[in-house]
């Protein structure tokens, strides 16, 4: 029995180098794609719904805020008006799904839309939710 | 008695250190710009769950090492939201136990080569990074009432990718680790006790200390 553990941490290990290697290699391979997509940071475009915003659009058009969140304050424009501009019909109807460049993606209500920003720099920042949801280099947000 | 009272101290010691460590190291290490979670992980947590184990072999002291720490992290209100960042410590001293449960024996039969202890470094420190990070994004949405399980599907290859490099950190840490706690170091009771007590306050004081500083 002993012998049989042996020979298995090897092969365990084995198994998750491979597993995480095959994983960073599919992660690099469809960053470098979405990157290609959306790499002129000053005329990013934002997905919502099924309309395209233009980020120094919505500047013009949305007045900037400055909120207080426990990493200091922050400035952008408030997420909720984002929404309005975007003409989704009856925001607070639906969830939203607040998609980054490389995938990474929190659901939210429209409570913490209410509450939340949109920087220049294409970060949302919700001051009452934890770190997790502050999503970085938004390319997407999803209406539910 | 004193054998327990022992066991009882090196938990609170070792879970001090361990809660310490991610209180105020992992926050000045992410200050620098580096991945402070696979350093954490990799490194400090791998180091002191595997020479607590090694130095006292008693089954449940991880589990109740995470507890420690995660109760240090409760203290420590940075960073967002502290009961998944508590919760996430817990697991890894849980991941961690059972892992070793399942593949090691205290005398360290199945750890002789340093194969064997390469080897045990890496899948343990990637199991414990990946299972620990997947619990904190399971639990940071569940405790907001925002739980959507696509969100967490979506993620799985990069959070199987970020494990990787603590899984190459504990390829290095674990057999450290395991060759310190080869050394014979005895300490007289008379010094193991006092010592005990001054590590852990210093640990408490100055995480209960920096949270008030920053919060005034």
């Amino acid at each position: 029995m002993s012998l049989g553990k042996e020979k298995l941490i090897p092969i365990l290990a084995i198994l998750v180098l491979i597993v995480g290697s095959s994983s960073s290699i599919y992660v690099y391979a469809t960053q470098n794609k979405t990157t290609n997509i959306h790499n002129d940071s000053s005329n990013r475009i934002i997905i919502i719904g099924e309309n395209e915003i233009q980020i120094s659009y919505a500047l013009e058009n949305i007045e900037e805020i400055t909120i207080e969140t426990d990493d200091g304050e922050k400035t952008g424009i408030p997420i909720d008006e984002l929404m309005v501009l975007s003409g989704i019909d009856c925001p607070s109807c639906h969830k939203y799904t607040i998609i980054a460049e490389d995938n990474y993606q929190k659901t939210v209500n429209w409570e913490n839309m209410q509450e939340g920003i949109l920087t220049k720099e294409s970060r949302v920042y919700f001051p009452e939710l934890a770190h997790a949801f502050w999503v970085r280099d938004v390319t997407e947000i999803e209406v539910n | 008695m004193n054998k327990n009272m022992k066991l009882f101290t090196g938990i609170i010691l070792f879970g001090s250190l361990w809660g310490f460590s991610e209180c105020i190291i992992g926050p000045w290490i992410s200050n620098l710009g580096a991945p402070s979670g696979v350093i954490m992980t990799g490194l400090f947590a791998m180091i002191f769950l595997t020479l607590s184990r090694l130095l006292y072999k008693q089954k449940g002291m991880q589990i109740s090492m995470g507890l420690v720490a995660g109760a240090l992290r409760f203290f420590n209100p940075f960073g967002g939201c502290q009961v998944c960042s508590a919760i996430a410590i817990i697991a890894e001293g849980f991941i961690f136990e059972t892992i070793w449960n399942l593949l090691t024996a205290y005398d360290l039969k199945n750890l002789q080569t340093l194969t064997n202890r390469v080897a045990i470094g890496v899948f343990t420190s990637y199991s414990v990074y990946v299972l620990g990070y997947l619990v904190t994004q399971i639990l940071t949405p569940i405790s907001y009432g925002l739980f959507n399980i696509s969100d967490i599907i979506i993620m799985m290859p990069q959070y199987l990718a970020r494990g990787l490099p603590a899984g190459l950190i504990g390829a290095f840490s674990i057999p450290i680790a395991i060759s310190i706690s080869n050394l014979d170091l005895k300490i007289k009771d008379r010094i193991y006790y006092p010592t005990t007590a001054i590590v852990t306050a210093f640990c408490w004081v100055f995480v209960i200390g920096n949270w008030l500083i920053y919060s005034i």
